[in-house]
């Protein structure tokens, strides 16, 4: 038999420690952060996540064996020192009373102490009581008869006085929440009737309350770990309500206030995304189900298919683009509802039903009304479903098309692969963090040659993406991996949807460039000059990449370049509007003048840009960036240049850093067969 | 860019924090938490039919390698942004030197 030894006076005083320590940390990381950027570097400050996480994963199981050896010393009262406490007790997860009748009587007695408390003085509960409701919490019987124990009137008492004195912006960093929404949560599994009178108290609340009031209802059940059928009674609830009065969906006249429709629903997802069996079992309730009409793929045929959709799915995706967190907690819903299979793992049916319905339902919305585009903040969402469950959603569902937008603006010749090219659009034109982004394509193993990565205005998430995929050394083959980088500050503009059809057209222009008869290894300047024209005389300049394999490519190739981005441009004029050109014409103009601050353009690089690009023309760094001007750039990655950045995550900061940018389009571009070296932009940057 | 003057105080900065830190922060938490368990705050033997370290001996563990984390992200800090103040401090005596260089030519064009 295993046995502790607690001193409970020292235990208490490491608690405490902890739990300061866990104040203090968040204050030096902002303190650090803030050197850090006043120095212009960056540098992980990872050990403080991990000393927070470690906190916050250790003090609950030293709460509970203080708490216990506590329990323990005033049945035994001696020296204030445990000793011989069997030690597979102390460690155990099971639950601390033999009974449930033990354990209920135990929740009763604790919510007469806060009952008498509550009526006593201020109202204040003691330090201990809390701490003992927080420890005790978990265990359902515990939980119900402390609930019943105090009665819905009290506990809401309890629960409003915990709210006044609150940071509501952070609800669930006070203790005494967590607490009162275990209390919640471990009710709600005592029992069906438990779980339907939590379900009740909730739906109460969301019908009475407005303001601070009910925002911390919800956060009490979004972080409640509710019983699956507590948190489907309480969705389904939410839904009806939402639906009944005109029949459409998000409309919110049932909730007491117009200013609910941003806490409620949000809140719901967020707990159906705390729930997984709960999301995955409301998402795929078929009862009234929605028919979506959707085009098929042009590659796979074309026609129309009509896909029957849970009304469950088709409201949440309505909603997200209303509710004021951009459909965060929508598509967080969503994914924890579609599953994650994982690599080389199993989807079940049902998760696989609601991945394949929640893709169906975007793509017909987008079909429906493209300016929904903006709108479809789920895009992380979509994103986790295909990085998690590509393989299987394709293998149950091969015919849903992903991004009809791209298909639809573009003619895309006849061979063109569909695969990697149309979700990798479909996940930038949606929106979709970078990360979640390149697990997206880690997951479906296509980074082997070339890496294209269109994302707008995420690049925290992409840098760290690109970080990690960064080679360190040439690979198997001895070929020198490059990465190369462009970079363009830019916010999160609808407007970059021009922006992301002309980098679509340029990603063909690799492919079909890679594929090319292999010429005589020369640049041609009037073609070259026809390309950066063309894409100019569209109104905006992407900073356009031509990988150094590319440009030893030929004629042929060349000509192909010339004939797709007049096609781009032509696609963009008619199809963007004058202020989204503008919006990017402006950026592009931030971004060259970054460069040129930064002391980016040296006469090799000018000049080489001078040769093959007329868009940029004879670029002065000490003058205004003319309208209209373009350019390709190649970066610093040249071996054996002094501002050569490594191939590693210190390259890529030193990089992003010296240019100062906060959002990225980044092309990555590795392994370009036949290019060894940059012959035609060896060019040595000061 | 920052310059070096900026660097330099952001780097005094950081070490201000960190050696505030150590006198009196988290890191005197730690030391005192492995005293509190070196004192028998807390010991305990595996259960049995598990593996692994017992759980108090796991969590002195957990202390010692928590506190080297934090430790040495904190010297990460203050070596890094020192290390931007001797490189931007260099690129401005060079810059200097380069500028004092071209006015001496001046001059000596002026006195030929």
């Amino acid at each position: 038999m295993g046995y502790s030894y607690i001193d409970v006076d020292a235990m208490d005083q490491i608690i405490r420690d902890m739990g300061r320590a866990a104040d203090d940390l968040s204050d030096l990381k902002s303190n650090l952060n803030q050197c850090l950027a006043a120095g212009g570097v960056s540098c992980s400050l990872g050990a403080i996540e991990q000393n927070s996480m470690w906190i916050a994963d250790t003090l609950p199981d030293l709460r509970r064996r203080s708490w216990l050896a506590h329990s323990l010393l005033e049945s035994n009262p001696g020296s204030g020192l445990i000793q011989q406490v069997d030690e597979s007790m102390i460690n155990s997860s099971t639950p601390m009373w033999a009974s449930d009748e033990e354990a209920a009587a135990a929740g009763l007695a604790l919510a007469g102490r806060f009952a008498i408390q509550m009526a006593s003085g201020d109202g204040s509960i003691s330090e201990p009581d809390w701490e003992t409701l927080r420890m005790c919490m978990i265990d359902p019987a515990f939980a119900a008869a402390f609930f019943n124990g105090l009665g819905t009137d009290k506990f809401s008492q309890l629960a409003a006085g915990v709210f006044q004195t609150t940071n509501i912006g952070d609800p669930m960093s006070d203790p005494r929440m967590a607490a009162l929404s275990g209390v919640l949560g471990g009710a709600s599994k005592s029992g069906p009737d438990m779980s339907a009178i939590i379900a009740d108290y909730f739906t109460t609340q969301m019908q009475t309350q407005t303001g601070t009031w009910l925002t911390g209802y919800m956060a009490l059940m979004s972080n409640a770990s509710l019983a699956t059928g507590c948190a489907v009674a309480i969705a389904d609830w939410t839904y009806q309500t939402d639906k009944d009065v005109t029949g459409t969906y998000a409309d919110y006249q049932n909730y007491t206030g117009s200013s609910n429709r941003n806490i409620v629903v949000p809140a719901v997802m967020a707990m159906l995304a705390n729930n997984p069996s709960a999301a995955t079992a409301f998402f795929t309730d078929m009862m009234g189900a929605v028919t979506q009409s959707i085009r098929q793929d042009p590659n796979q045929g074309g026609e129309t298919i009509s896909v029957a959709i849970s009304p469950h799915i088709a409201w949440a995706v309505a909603w997200q683009g209303i509710v004021t967190d951009n459909g965060d907690s929508v598509g967080a819903a969503l994914a924890t509802a579609a599953g994650s299979a994982g690599p080389g793992g199993t989807l079940t049916p049902l998760q696989a039903q609601v991945g394949t319905q929640v893709l169906a339902e975007v793509t017909a919305l987008r079909q429906q009304n493209p300016a929904w585009t903006p709108m479809l903040g789920i895009g992380n969402g979509v994103a986790m479903i295909i990085a998690h469950n590509m393989g299987d959603l394709l293998a149950v569902s091969p015919q849903i098309a992903f991004d009809d937008d791209i298909y639809s603006s573009v003619t895309w010749p006849p061979g063109t692969p569909t695969g990697l090219g149309h979700i990798e659009g479909g996940v930038s034109h949606l929106g979709v963090d970078a990360t979640i982004f390149g697990t997206a394509l880690q997951a479906i193993g296509s980074n082997e040659i070339a890496v294209n990565i269109v994302v707008l205005g995420w690049s925290d998430g992409l840098c760290d993406y690109l970080k990690s995929q960064m080679p360190t050394a040439p690979d198997a083959s001895g070929q020198d991996p490059r990465v190369t980088f462009f970079v363009q500050p830019m916010d999160n503009s609808p407007a970059l949807l021009g922006l992301d059809h002309a980098l679509q057209g340029l990603d063909f222009i690799i492919d079909n460039l890679k594929a090319g008869v292999p010429e005589p290894a020369h640049v041609s300047s009037a073609a070259m000059d026809a390309a950066g024209l063309a894409l100019a005389g569209a109104g905006f300049a992407p900073p356009v990449a031509i990988p150094a394999g590319v440009l030893g490519a030929g004629m042929a190739g060349y000509q192909a370049v010339v004939d797709h981005a007049q096609h781009v441009a032509d696609t963009i004029k008619a199809n963007t509007d004058q202020d989204a050109v503008a919006a990017i014409h402006s950026a592009y103009k931030t971004y060259v003048g970054a460069l040129a601050q930064q002391g980016y353009f040296d006469p090799g690089v000018i000049a080489a840009v001078n040769a093959t690009n007329t868009g940029l023309g004879a670029y002065d760094p000490t003058q205004p960036i003319p309208d209209g001007a373009g350019g390709f750039l190649d970066p610093p990655m040249m071996p054996g240049s002094p501002r050569q950045f490594d191939w590693d995550a210190s390259g890529a900061d030193r990089f992003l850093g010296e240019l100062g940018v906060d959002g990225a389009i980044v092309y990555v571009t590795r392994d370009w067969p036949g290019s060894p070296a940059l012959p035609n932009l060896a060019v040595t940057l000061p | 860019m920052a310059t070096s003057d900026q660097v330099y105080a952001a780097w005094a900065k950081a070490c201000t924090y960190r050696d505030d830190y150590w006198r009196g922060g988290y890191s005197p938490m730690f030391r005192r938490m492995k005293l509190a368990m070196e004192g028998g705050a807390w010991t305990s033997t595996s259960t049995p039919g598990t593996s692994g370290r017992n759980p108090a001996d796991q969590f002195y563990d957990d202390l010692t390698v928590q506190q080297g984390l934090l430790d040495g992200m904190l010297n990460d800090v203050c070596d890094t942004l020192w290390d931007q103040y001797v490189l931007v401090r260099a690129r401005e005596e060079a810059a200097a030197a380069a500028a004092a260089h071209q006015r001496l030519i001046s001059q000596l064009s002026h006195l030929r």
